[in-house]
């Protein structure tokens, strides 16, 4: 890589940074499904798995987001050790994340532990979601820990 | 389009500002130094603690808080993440916002933190400082109780 790029590089990893804090922002603000969904590609995947589903293109991604106050309240999202992995010929990135959430889902206390494997694409040049996959390595009341609890039901 | 030169220099910049506020946490976590804490910011900065830990005005007022903050909060943990920084194209001042996670010990009790940071930076001789640092509490509440059955331990 020359100079050029190898600046190139460093750039697009902090703007896909940028973004994944961004996202967790807007989500602690009150999870607004036109805000979030304005992250993503048109035709990206927000697949939660078993759990939360999988959702596909800006618009079912807009609509999941929305839904999510009823149920969570009150969440903060600490986004922490990214591994971002850019392809600056392709205009396409990956990205691994690991989440620390407390928040207040149905009126209790409840922890989260997720980790990320996520994928980005440079549309016109500003770096989207075209993936986001979450594992989910427990939800859990507060109360009870992981080990008693390690999945909410439902 | 910014030039080469410039481009590298904002990258530098993000990353400096990152390094001052860990420096801030470890200075905190290893005895709150009201001196070694005051030097991060600027002679007019503000501290701004809101209605739970009022406002400092000055580096004088700061280090005299810092200087006071061992003797209830006996230890502490500051986990600075998520940081969005925005840099002035002038190049001599920023902003940056911060999560904070920090488990700590307050009076001999196990209190769970959870703040986010509103920051404002200035470059002083060629050094990145803190020119405001605004704080929100999301909760401060007691490990054993959590954040819906104690969301401040201060309203108790």
């Amino acid at each position: 890589m020359n100079l050029e790029e190898r600046v190139q590089r460093l750039e697009a990893i902090e703007a896909i940074r940028r973004l994944k804090i961004a996202y967790a922002r807007v989500a602690d603000d009150g999870y607004d499904g036109d805000r979030i969904s304005a992250f993503f590609t048109e035709d990206a995947v927000w697949d939660g798995g078993e759990s939360f589903g999988v959702h596909r293109g800006r618009a079912a991604i807009k609509e999941l987001f929305d839904g999510i106050p009823e149920q969570i309240s009150f969440a903060l999202h600490y986004m922490v050790g990214h591994t971002i992995d850019v392809d600056l010929a392709a205009g396409s990135a990956t990205g691994h994340w690991y989440l620390w959430a407390p928040m207040t889902i149905n009126n209790a206390a409840t922890l989260g532990a997720i980790t990320y494997d996520d994928e980005y694409r440079n549309v016109e040049g500003t770096w989207l979601a075209s993936r986001m996959q979450v594992d989910i390595h427990f939800i859990t009341p507060y109360e009870d820990g992981w080990v008693k609890t390690p999945m909410l039901p439902g | 389009m910014a030039s080469l030169e410039e481009r590298v220099q904002l990258l530098e910049d993000i990353e400096a500002i990152r390094r001052l506020k860990i420096k801030y946490a470890r200075l905190c976590d290893t005895g709150y130094d009201g001196t070694k804490l005051a030097a991060l910011f600027t002679e007019d900065a503000v501290w701004d603690g809101g209605n739970e830990f009022g406002v400092q005005n000055g580096r004088g007022a700061i280090k005299a808080m810092f200087d006071d903050m061992s003797n209830d909060l006996t230890f502490a943990l500051h986990y600075m993440i998520g940081h969005t920084i925005d840099v002035d194209p002038s190049g001599t001042s920023a902003k940056a916002h911060w999560y904070l996670w920090e488990p700590m010990t307050y009076q001999g009790r196990a209190i769970l933190n959870a703040i986010t940071y509103d920051d404002e930076h200035r470059k002083v001789d060629g050094e990145w400082l803190f020119s405001r640092m605004a704080l929100t509490f999301h909760f401060l509440t007691p490990y054993e109780d959590g954040w819906v059955k104690t969301r401040m331990v201060t309203d108790g």
